[in-house]
């Protein structure tokens, strides 16, 4: 125990301070401005980085059809059966894309996502006149967990995907 | 020398509370709104319906509840403050059912998710505990402690999930995946997490003044709320990757084990706890700066670079490939280095606070009113030396004189602190709150030597 003793108060007196003292403050606040102005620079280069994976300048702002998913004979290369939104697990399906409505030149692909955004299986990038020329079906024949799979269709500039121009999705269960 | 008097009550002391009784509004309306999006979308309506609407009903009476107890004395603020916490549980405990049927349960099975929310109470309880040293000089109270974590991990993770859905369905949905997906999900993390966590520490700023002293305070509250929303995202994560490997025939548990590692360890201090305490940073800043344009920048400043210390690592750090050292690696530097500048605010901010403290302490001491004796101020200036007085009261006189003992010593930096603000001229209440607090250290001391109930002030 320290200092404990009780002493008995003596009369009020003014309550007086030293004079303010408001510099105390200026370090940190001039810190936190710093910082904030690098954060401020930070953010501008990941706005800058959107732009330029993104490219706006280049988009067509052209849309190409889905003409749906199919069941899928990895053997033939083929598609039978009706249009599909569903599949189960070990179960092959491949997309019609109409790449003919898309100009010949333009440089293009297609691929299944995971939802999380993992790339599974890809075609492309080509140009779409010969990806129509061959008919290209965008298999995914791979053993696939349940999952929900996002088809994109992209416009590629230099290698990178810059746009989408279509998709669709198709669910896979368990069994 | 300035001879200081009683101040008028602060002009924008009212316009406060109507600040912050409006966030509250439109935080409470963004819950309700998630609850009634979660019954229509999740397929689990009624439950939603059922428990979602009177937890909402019950979270926003037991916070007016709480706020008028805490502001309260006496038997009437005891009385609030156990109607609230006791309206709080129960809205907290329906909220986990909501929680679950729309969220949690979806990410895994329930044993998987109940044992991450074990698996993480001792790591998130470490990093508060961590986080109640480094307040070195005056504690902030374990109830205020608590609706921060609470808010982080209920609300803030809430309003995240739904601001998220919605930044991906309008900006994300159109982006190439690749780095523009990326950058967006970044974005996306920064703007979004960091404006819903920041918002507690906003209405503890406009609410709590009183508890809410300067830059060390906002540090310690924001890195609170961070660890109480990094406690929820945790076992979501967890949840989540366990049900994605067992699905790919991988372990599930080596997955739950590596989230928690990298969220519960590597990270703890180095992510959300570290954005949301820039966030506090900025307003605890803000809480003494003399100026209105001054405190504007702060508080702008403390969220943007929340904002971009969560951008840079989501979109910069976390997807960038590499085996698992070079992850270790580039998490601890790069999430470190903004963890390198709050704890240089911090230090700042606790050497200031510690000098305003003993300069105050030694004019109330110079005074002889009987609160602070001289040959305190040198206990009461160290930390380390007010830990081995208690240590050595509780080993002596038993856990009653250390809890005595613990509430003179909080009274009398409480007072000092007082007198800090009131010389710098950043407290609303009038002059004769200075001497109920005189009165109190001299009731509490009286207790603490008597061992008797202390006597009201």
């Amino acid at each position: 125990m320290q200092g404990t003793t009780p002493t008995p108060p003596g009369p009020p007196t003014p309550y007086r301070v030293p004079a303010r003292r408001r510099d105390d403050l200026r370090l940190p606040y001039l810190t936190l401005l710093v910082v904030g102005v690098i954060s401020l620079g930070l953010l501008g280069l990941g706005l800058d980085n959107l732009v330029a994976a993104t490219m706006p300048w280049e988009h067509t702002n052209l849309t190409v059809k889905v003409t749906g998913v199919y069941a899928y004979d990895k053997g033939s290369g083929t598609v039978h059966g009706p249009a599909i939104k569903t599949s189960r697990t070990g179960k092959a399906f491949a997309a019609k894309v109409d790449w003919a409505s898309l100009p010949s030149n333009l440089s293009v692909g297609a691929a299944w996502y995971s939802s999380e955004g993992t790339l599974i299986q890809s075609v492309g990038p080509s140009t779409a006149g010969s990806l129509a020329a061959r008919h290209r079906l965008v298999p995914m024949d791979q053993r696939a967990p349940p999952d929900t799979y996002g088809l994109l269709v992209l416009h590629y500039d230099g290698g990178k995907p810059i746009e989408i121009l279509g998709r669709t999705h198709l669910t896979v269960t368990s069994g | 020398m300035s001879v200081i008097q009683a101040v008028r009550p602060h002009p924008f002391r009212h316009s406060r509370y109507v600040v912050a009784a409006a966030l509250g509004g439109v935080v409470a309306l963004l819950v309700a709104l998630a609850s009634i999006a979660n019954a229509l979308f999740s397929g689990h309506a009624v439950l939603v319906f059922a428990c979602g609407v009177p937890a909402l009903a019950l979270a926003i009476a037991g916070t007016v509840i709480g706020i008028r107890g805490l502001g309260a004395r006496g038997q009437v603020g005891r009385s609030e403050r156990i109607w609230a916490a006791a309206l709080l549980l129960a809205g907290f405990i329906l909220w986990v059912f909501v929680a679950e049927s729309s969220w949690l349960l979806e990410q895994g099975p329930v044993t998987v998710v109940i044992a991450s929310a074990i698996a993480c109470l001792p790591t998130t309880s470490f990093g508060l505990f961590v986080l109640r040293r480094l307040d070195r000089n005056e504690k902030e109270p374990w109830r205020l402690m608590l609706v921060a974590v609470v808010w982080g991990a209920v609300i803030a993770t809430t309003l995240a999930a739904w601001g998220n859905t919605l930044w991906d369905l309008f900006i994300s949905y159109g982006l190439p995946p690749g780095p523009a997906s990326n950058q967006s999900t970044g974005f996306s993390a920064g703007i979004v997490e960091e404006l819903s966590k920041g918002l507690a520490v906003v209405l503890l700023y406009l609410i709590m003044r009183g508890e809410f002293d300067d830059v060390v305070d906002g540090i310690i509250y924001g890195a609170a709320v961070g660890m109480g929303f990094n406690y929820c995202e945790s076992i979501l994560y967890m949840s989540r990757i366990y049900v994605e490997l067992q699905q790919m025939g991988q372990p599930g548990a080596a997955g739950v084990a590596a989230q928690w590692f990298f969220r519960q360890v590597l990270d703890l201090f180095t992510g959300h706890a570290t954005y949301t305490a820039m966030v506090g940073a900025g307003l605890g800043i803000a809480r003494q700066m003399p100026r209105m344009h001054q405190r504007v920048l702060a508080i702008l400043a403390g969220f943007l670079s929340a904002m971009a210390a969560h951008m840079v690592f989501d979109a910069w750090i976390a997807s960038a490939p590499g085996g698992l050292l070079f992850v270790v690696i580039r998490e601890v530097v790069g999430g470190g280095a903004f963890t390198a500048v709050v704890l240089l605010i911090l230090a700042m901010g606790t050497r200031n606070e510690s000098r305003a403290l003993e300069e105050h302490l030694r004019l109330e001491a110079s005074e002889n009113r009987g609160t602070v004796l001289p040959q305190e101020v040198e206990l009461l200036i160290s930390p380390s030396r007010r830990f081995w007085e208690r240590y050595e009261v509780l080993f002596h006189r038993g856990i009653g004189g250390w809890r005595r003992l613990t509430h003179l010593r909080n009274a009398q930096l409480d007072l000092a602190m007082e007198r800090w603000h009131r010389a710098r001229h950043e407290i609303d209440q009038p002059l004769e709150a200075e001497e109920l607090l005189r009165e109190r250290v001299r009731n509490l001391r009286a207790a603490y030597l008597t061992g008797a109930r202390p006597a009201r002030a």
